[in-house]
């Protein structure tokens, strides 16, 4: 049937700024939302408080409020624009909450609103831990064991009932403290006790502990026909236990015979059509690995991580068709466009095997606890695709960026089997890394299997590879050997390595196509992933859709992370649209799969593979692009260059010499020099003794960092020796001895960051951003300002001049980004990034400048008069824009969450309005700060920032807080007559600061130290108290100023102005 | 001292000519087909013992065959009846709680040469757009004009007339709740414990049976290779019966056979379907449900009763319901819930 004709003005609720747990999954998933709307004709609204998606884009949807994601601003909204229906299942967690809570409140029934996507009963049975249990119950669908005890007795009977092990959960304490596995009667007894006492109500649930059993998620999609298919199977490489944003997966489950497979199937089919889902659904199952006994684990009745994975690795778009679906048509009535003569209602079929591999933070914060659990910590992921498992685990890893080119993890070399076996014990980031060093000193796949459960199967493939490895080191290195070793995964430069040998034959990688159904159809999707076969099918296609268009390649900013987000794939998307506009054949390499850039719908061909400089030659030969383009994907992209340039590729816009010059610290001194711009004074070195006598040279403080980073990764400052020695060791752990380390003057002064636009003669600067934290706090935690707010003309004047010489010294052509500081009405540089930049996406928006867009014309020859921004300064808009940083530190346990040069936060979010405080309002909002009027602040400050915080305390006493102090701030603070009670340090016996937590007194924390970063430190703990119990904690005085000026305002979000971006 | 172990060549010669060359695996034996392809990711002992697969060269799309090794009960025969399994890799070391023995042992064990090493998606579009031609898998290098001589002297034929379906038994359930009586032309295991779950307690007699003697009441017609030719003396006794009125439910190969004895005519599909996500819409509910299949015959035309069942994408033919009979192209499985093909068992029984 039709498309329902009663819709016609369709809301879209967003995710919001991107944390670990609900990333860029949602713009890949709300973009294909946005854009199967727009093509059934729809008008689309869309609220999302995260400007560095491509969904909040003008080209997505019809008006976009880029406004803080609670309900009260949705209603508002609502009732301005009055549309006829909301999606709810297209913006994660965040989304659906929203969307249910209007449900609830009977709004969208007072506004005669329908509720598309998810119905508020399927998501109740679905959440509600009790509902959901009954659910399952109805349909016979088992659930892991449990029961609410309140005695230990009560838990020994139930343990009994059941079996151990059991899992322990105490009642309202945090982050699972006071439970544990219990393995027997006697662990029960003590653990249950414990967890007894330690809770609040003297509860505890005894969950029946299924940690080493397969974990088996399923992505089903269902219409209102009741018409389900399941889109794709995925195993869990690590078994239950580890969040599945955590473990390594494959697609479709491997280890699973005909009979468990079905029996899953089933199962999954049957839940959603209890649930009566219309839409996407992710089902997780326990499944026990030597019976056919199994458990539901959760049902999550929307899109997720797992959707935008299933729907990479099998072509399938779910999230176009869920909101197809959700307007009304059934799976038998949408076409499937990479066949083309085939409907949505079938199931994929595969003929490739395809891995991924979790991204992980740790490689920034050293600190962190590594181990993984059930609450996720991987700020990413990159998937891989390839004809054997090896294969495909080969190229994640490569693709994950640390560096490796095999499973060997260097630190785990020296190990020995006692000390590999004990490592195995830990469930962490580097397992699978643990578990291959392992294997190679000897430890049987029995004994791997019955500590880490992690299957034989994959196991079997992990000698494999090591057999391999063996192969290459001993044996002459045949035409035969090199082959298998290729289909393996290995690398030429890999075999090279292990072999010693050069390579008579070298071959390079044919590509075969992602068509949903084995070859079963023909199909034409442009989607190709690399072997080492005969047969080319990227060739093939070239041959037959031969074009005489200039084909321009771009290449992607691989996985997510802290520094490199999605801010790089909206250039990278931009950039691709622009060229297509332009009439040339844009081809994206990329390799992570929850993002826009590699939905092949958005390139004339999209190539899935990892951007290492062999990966991309081999793509290369198949293609022979006019051009390739580097500026937009971050450092994964730049790191091409050399390799590009060597190669004789051309690059489009600002070439190698340009790049190497801006990243070199010698060449860059002298480019300064020349431009006759003042930078702080600073060194490079090597060793420890240089950097001893560089930082004393300099004087005290130093910012320390290794060179060719993103995100100032290692970014330190130091105040004296000891700081420097800690420090290099961390770099040097970290860094390999080709790359020198920076160390420079430390000047405490106000940031500001310019991204320019320059043809090589003119240039533009649509904004001067300013920061709220002085220098010292990296750009990407900072509150960025548009358009500046302090700096003097002059200071303006002398920034746009040095933007230019820079641009124009550098030869820029395309993008450049500049970070400053402003120190005693002086400009100094800081650094050049000569290529895109996080802030672009947010600064194209508000100042209505496409950048990418424009960068991308000059890269391919136009010129930047002839474009139609003008040069110079662009006006200033009319709206201030304020970007606020987002943080997950309660998912990362022990990482000071005290902000300093090395980026922390994970994304962000905008404020826009007419006057700054409305707009840094709206930021803080959508940040997430409560913005509470009264209650309590608790203070405690290093020394050197004790005065600077005194105006600051008698603006919230001002407001009534209450204020509480560490007894050297509350002596500096009652000595100025802002009244602060005396609290005792953490480390001091109670009643203490954690008793004043525990309290619920405090609603915000100022807390400076002048060392932090190491876990065991007092003030760190503080912090991660703070963060544990969702207190607002500011580490830098400027942040809470700005808070403090925004809370005096009595803004609310009744009657804050709400600004539609496409206006501007 | 070689780490990797030392592979044996085997070929796949093509009717037309073409000659490939890979690893072998299973029995050494030569043995010619017709060259198919399946995109089902498991099931692949299932597939190699079906008789429906009878005189198949099976390739296998998904790119690692036999990850959780053979599991006992997963054979649908007792006999083997593929001809050749063809894939890109076999798994050595196989990994399941059911798993007896790896896939190499059983295709040894069972007769059937195996070949490795193939770029299997490359042989998959070449029979999907020149046709599912025959062959010949051989571990010796091959002399091909005598190849293709080997390739046209094989017949289905003769391989069903040695294949053995003779036998007379019954099975009875736990609890029964009906009788019928099945006719074997080549049924497989899975769908007789379907049928027993559905609650019939069965008199299985073999497809020669038919009109030998008065069946009454419910009369199932089983699933078996693809050669209408060779039940051509069945089909007046087919017709017979559906006049008498018996309740029949065909599946497979019979719903053929059953169109074919009221008059119906049949046709080539372009390329066989075969694998696990074969979507089939009903047209009453408008419900599709997604099949497992392996066939390259439908029924083109039928003459009486209405096209029950189609297939969403091509519109071929995949069932009828006629006045007293429920046939479907596909062999069903009782399984649980909506969404699978459990409802045809149920839809029978409504009409005993």
């Amino acid at each position: 049937m039709p498309l329902r004709d009663d819709i016609k003005k369709v809301l879209v609720i967003g995710s919001g700024p991107i944390v670990i747990g609900q990333a860029a999954e949602f713009d890949y998933a709300g973009t294909q939302a946005c854009r199967a709307l727009k093509e059934e004709g729809l008008e689309v609204v869309l609220i999302n408080s995260n400007p560095a998606t491509i969904m909040t884009d003008k080209a997505m949807a019809d008006k976009i409020y880029i406004e803080p994601l609670n309900l009260e601003m949705v209603k508002r909204i609502i009732e301005v624009e009055k549309p006829d229906s909301v999606l709810s299942n297209l913006g994660g967690q965040t989304g659906l909450t929203i969307s249910m809570q209007l449900a609830k409140e009977g709004f969208l029934a007072w506004n005669n609103m329908k509720l598309l996507g998810s119905k508020p009963d399927t998501i109740d049975k679905a959440e509600d831990r009790q509902m959901f249990k009954d659910t399952m119950q109805k349909i016979n669908q088992p659930c892991i064991p449990s029961k609410v005890v309140n005695t230990v007795e009560g838990a020994l009977a139930f343990a009994g009932e059941i079996g151990y092990p059991v899992i322990v959960r105490p009642a309202f304490t945090m982050g699972g403290s006071g439970g544990g596995i219990a393995e027997d009667e006697n662990a029960l007894e003590e653990i249950a006790q414990g967890g007894l006492r330690l809770s609040p109500i003297t509860q505890v649930l005894i969950e029946k502990c299924i940690s080493g059993w397969k974990e088996i998620e399923f992505e089903v999609i269902r219409d209102r026909k009741g018409n389900a298919i399941t889109v794709c199977s995925m195993e869990n490489v690590d078994p239950v236990g580890v969040h599945t944003g955590d473990s390594i997966v494959v697609a479709p489950a491997m280890s699973l015979s005909p009979k468990e497979m079905g029996m899953l199937r089933t199962a999954a089919l049957e839940i959603v059509e209890e649930l009566d889902v219309e839409g996407g659904c992710n089902v997780q199952f326990a499944l026990h690995p030597d019976s056919l006994e199994y458990a539901v684990i959760e049902v999550n009745p929307r899109v997720s991580r797992s959707s935008a994975l299933a729907s990479k690795a099998t072509g399938y778009p779910i999230a176009k068709v869920a909101t197809k679906i959700a307007i009304g048509y059934t799976l038998d009535e949408i076409v499937n466009k990479v066949t083309g003569s085939t409907y949505a209602c079938f199931e994929p079929a595969v003929d490739y095997t395809v891995l991924k591999f979790p991204k992980w933070p740790f490689d920034k914060f050293v600190y962190a606890k590594r181990t993984l659990g059930t609450q996720m910590k991987a700020t990413g992921e990159v998937m891989s695709i390839a004809p054997s498992f090896e294969s495909a685990l080969m190229k994640a890893v490569r693709g994950i960026e640390l560096g490796l080119d095999t499973m060997n993890l260097p630190k785990l070399q020296d190990k020995s089997a006692e000390q590999l076996r004990e490592l195995l014990h830990e469930c962490d980031d580097e397992r699978l890394f643990v578990v291959y060093a392992a294997l190679k000193t000897g430890i049987t796949v029995d004994e791997i299997f019955d500590i880490t459960k992690i299957d034989r199967l994959f196991l079997g493939k992990l000698l494999h590879l090591i057999e391999m490895e063996r192969a290459l080191e001993n044996e002459p290195l045949s035409d035969e050997l090199y082959l298998a070793a290729k289909k393996l995964g290995f690398l030429d430069s890999t075999i090279r390595r292990l072999s010693g040998q050069e390579i008579a034959h070298p071959r390079h990688a044919s590509y075969k196509m992602v068509d949903t159904c084995a070859a079963e159809y023909p199909a034409e999707t442009p989607y190709f992933y690399s072997t080492f076969d005969e047969e080319n099918e990227a060739a093939e296609f070239l041959q037959h859709k031969g074009s005489s268009r200039k084909k321009v390649m771009v290449f992607g900013s691989g996985p997510i992370r802290i520094g490199q987000g999605i801010e790089f794939d909206y250039c990278s998307v931009h950039c691709v649209w622009a060229l297509k506009a332009a009439g040339c054949e844009a081809v994206i390499v990329n390799n992570n799969p929850e993002t826009v850039s590699t939905d092949f719908d958005t390139a004339d061909r999209l190539y899935f593979d990892p951007l290492t400089a062999e990966d991309v030659d081999s793509i290369l030969e198949t293609e022979k692009p006019d051009g390739v383009v580097i500026q937009f994907g971050g450092q994964t992209a730049i790191k091409l260059a050399k390799y590009l340039d060597k190669k004789g590729v051309p690059i489009l816009g600002t070439g190698y010499d340009s790049i190497d010059r801006a990243e070199d610290r010698e060449r860059f001194d002298g480019l300064l020099g020349k431009c006759g711009i003042p930078r702080p004074a600073g060194h490079t070195v090597f060793t420890l003794p240089e950097a001893l006598k560089a930082a004393q040279d300099l004087g005290y403080p130093v910012l320390m960092r290794p060179s060719y980073v993103l995100g100032g990764q290692n970014m330190i400052i130091a105040h004296n020796d000891k700081d420097i020695e800690e420090y290099m060791a961390v770099i040097l752990a970290h860094n390999s001895m080709e790359n020198p380390i920076l160390i420079d003057k430390y000047l405490m002064g106000t940031e500001v960051e310019v991204d320019a636009l320059c043809d090589g003669h003119d240039f533009l600067i649509p904004g001067i951003m300013e920061h709220i934290e002085r220098a010292g706090v990296h750009s990407g935690d900072s509150i960025s300002v548009y358009p500046d707010q302090n700096l003097s003309e002059k200071t303006r004047q002398t920034i746009i001049d040095y933007t230019g010489r820079l641009a124009r010294a550098l030869d820029v052509k395309g993008l450049v980004n500049v970070q400053y500081v402003v120190y005693e009405n002086e400009v100094y540089v800081i650094e050049v990034n000569p290529r895109s930049s996080r802030t672009v996406p947010y600064i194209s928006k508000v100042t209505g400048v496409p950048m990418v867009d424009i960068a991308t014309r000059i890269m391919l020859g136009e010129r930047l008069v002839d474009l139609g921004y003008g040069t110079g300064l662009y006006k200033n808009a009319d709206y201030i824009a304020v970007k606020v940083p987002v943080f997950s530190f309660e998912k990362l346990h022990d990482v000071d969450t005290h902000l300093g040069p090395e980026m922390k936060s994970t994304g962000e979010v905008l404020g826009i309005a007419h006057t700054f405080e409305e707009a840094l309002y709206k930021g803080l909002t959508a940040a997430g700060y409560n913005m509470v009027r009264t209650g309590g602040v608790l203070i405690t400050v290093r020394d050197s920032d004790k005065q600077e915080v005194l105006p600051i305390a008698a603006k919230f006493d001002g407001m009534g807080f209450d204020i509480y102090a560490t007894s050297g701030t509350a002596h500096e603070l009652n000595k100025h007559m802002v009244a602060a009670n005396v609290v005792r340090k953490i480390e001091e016996p109670e009643p203490n600061i954690m008793t004043l937590f525990n309290s619920g007194k405090i609603d915000y924390v100022i807390s400076t130290s002048a060392k932090g970063r190491m876990p065991a430190r007092h003030s760190v703990q503080m912090r991660r108290k703070a963060v544990e119990r969702a207190i607002a904690c500011f580490t830098s005085l400027d942040t809470a100023n700005a808070m403090t000026n925004s809370l005096k305002k009595r803004h609310s979000l009744k009657d804050i102005e709400i600004v539609n971006i496409c206006d501007i | 001292m070689a780490y990797l172990p030392q592979k044996k060549p085997a070929w796949l010669v093509l009717e037309d000519g073409r000659v490939f060359k890979g690893e072998a695996f299973g029995a050494p034996v030569e043995a010619a087909g017709r060259l198919v392809f399946n995109t089902a990711c498991v099931g692949y002992q299932q597939l190699l013992t079906d008789p429906e697969s009878l005189g198949q060269v099976i390739i296998e799309a998904f790119p690692c065959a036999g990850n959780y090794g053979i599991n006992d009960g997963g054979d649908e025969s007792s006999h083997p009846a593929a001809a050749g399994f063809i894939v890109r890799e076999w798994c050595e070391a196989p990994s399941n709680f059911l798993c007896t023995g790896d896939i190499d042992r059983y295709l040894r064990e069972k007769g059937i040469p195996g070949l490795g090493g193939i770029d299997t998606r490359a042989l998959v579009r070449s029979v999907r757009d020149g046709g599912e031609l025959g062959c010949l898998i051989t571990q010796t290098e091959p002399n091909v004009p005598a190849a293709i001589e080997k390739i046209r002297a094989f017949s289905l034929k003769n391989r069903i007339n040695d294949y053995i379906f003779n036998k007379k038994y019954t099975i009875s359930p736990a609890n029964p709740q009906l009788t019928a009586t099945l006719f074997d032309f080549g049924c497989k295991r899975s769908f007789l414990e379907s049928l027993a779950e559905a609650g019939f307690s069965l008199t299985v007699l073999p497809f020669c049976e038919l009109g030998k003697v008065r069946t009454e009441g419910a009369v199932i017609l089983s699933g078996g290779p693809e050669e209408p030719d060779c039940f051509s003396e069945q089909l007046p006794a087919l017709r017979e019966l559906y006049r008498a009125g018996n309740p029949i439910f065909a599946v497979g190969l019979s719903h053929l056979l059953l169109a074919q004895a009221l008059g119906g005519s049949l046709a080539v599909l372009r390329h066989g379907h075969r694998g696990s996500n074969i979507p089939a819409t009903d047209k009453k509910s408008g419900r599709t449900l997604i099949t497992t299949q392996n066939h390259r015959l439908y029924v083109e035309k039928a003459a009486e009763g209405e096209v029950a069942f189609t297939h969403a994408a091509d519109g071929s033919c995949e069932g009828i319901r006629y006045k007293s009979a429920l046939s479907v192209q596909f062999i069903p499985a009782y399984e649980r819930g909506r969404m699978n093909t459990g409802d045809l068992f149920r839809e029978f029984i409504k009409m005993l």
